[in-house]
């Protein structure tokens, strides 16, 4: 058995946050740092 | 993002996470971005605006994601192939490029996920295909080459790069 790459309530939550579509500037820049981390 | 060694139900498999977070971004992130274009972005210069930060994260993102992808060593199989592939989002990078015009480094990550896409997932799209290759022919054609604006001469070289691709599969 692999070592788990990720915990999955941790990818639920941030598959969840990728739904969100920004409106405010905020938005777009918390949105934005999600991806970085992820990257 | 790592998760403890012996957590039950932890995702042991890249694949799976690259295919939930690409289900993701198709049918969420990546409509929005490419329905929404460059509206939002200040026009062309190198200003950061929120939606241009998010934009180069999303790119980097994409950058990444192909990587991994292709790391796999599983052509037949790609996660990304489908979605990446599209005329659609071709013509999205293509309008960001064209729009981006003063900000070197933003051109530089269109054109590694350009030539990413191009070279590992094989769009057939001639028409969109044409029009990146032109537009590639115009930025060459009107950067002046200046000596130590590496990144520049990198650009250009990208472009290169790309329009021999592009040739050879014709």
């Amino acid at each position: 058995m692999r070592d788990s790459l990720v915990n999955q309530s941790t990818l639920n939550s941030l598959v969840e946050l990728l739904k969100v579509l920004p409106t405010r500037d905020y938005e777009y820049y918390d949105l934005a740092d999600l991806l970085a981390v992820i990257t | 993002m790592l998760g403890p060694e012996s957590e039950e139900g932890g995702v042991a498999n890249l694949e799976e996470m690259m295919v939930r977070l690409m289900d993701a971004l198709k049918y969420h992130l990546m409509p929005y971005l490419e329905e929404t274009g460059v509206s939002g972005i200040e026009s062309g210069d190198s200003e950061v605006t929120p939606k241009s930060y998010l934009v180069q994260r999303y790119l980097e993102l994409l950058n990444t994601m192909i990587q991994a992808d292709i790391a796999r060593r599983k052509p037949q199989a790609s996660i990304l192939r489908e979605n990446l592939q599209r005329s659609s989002f071709l013509l999205y990078l293509a309008s960001l490029f064209r729009f981006f015009k003063g900000s070197l480094g933003m051109k530089r990550l269109l054109l590694s996920v350009l030539w990413q896409i191009l070279l590992h997932y094989r769009p057939t799209d001639a028409l969109v295909l044409g029009e990146i290759g032109d537009l590639l022919v115009d930025h060459v054609s009107s950067t002046k080459m200046v000596f130590n604006q590496f990144e520049q001469s990198s650009n250009v070289m990208w472009c290169l790069r790309i329009l021999i691709l592009l040739s050879q599969r014709r």
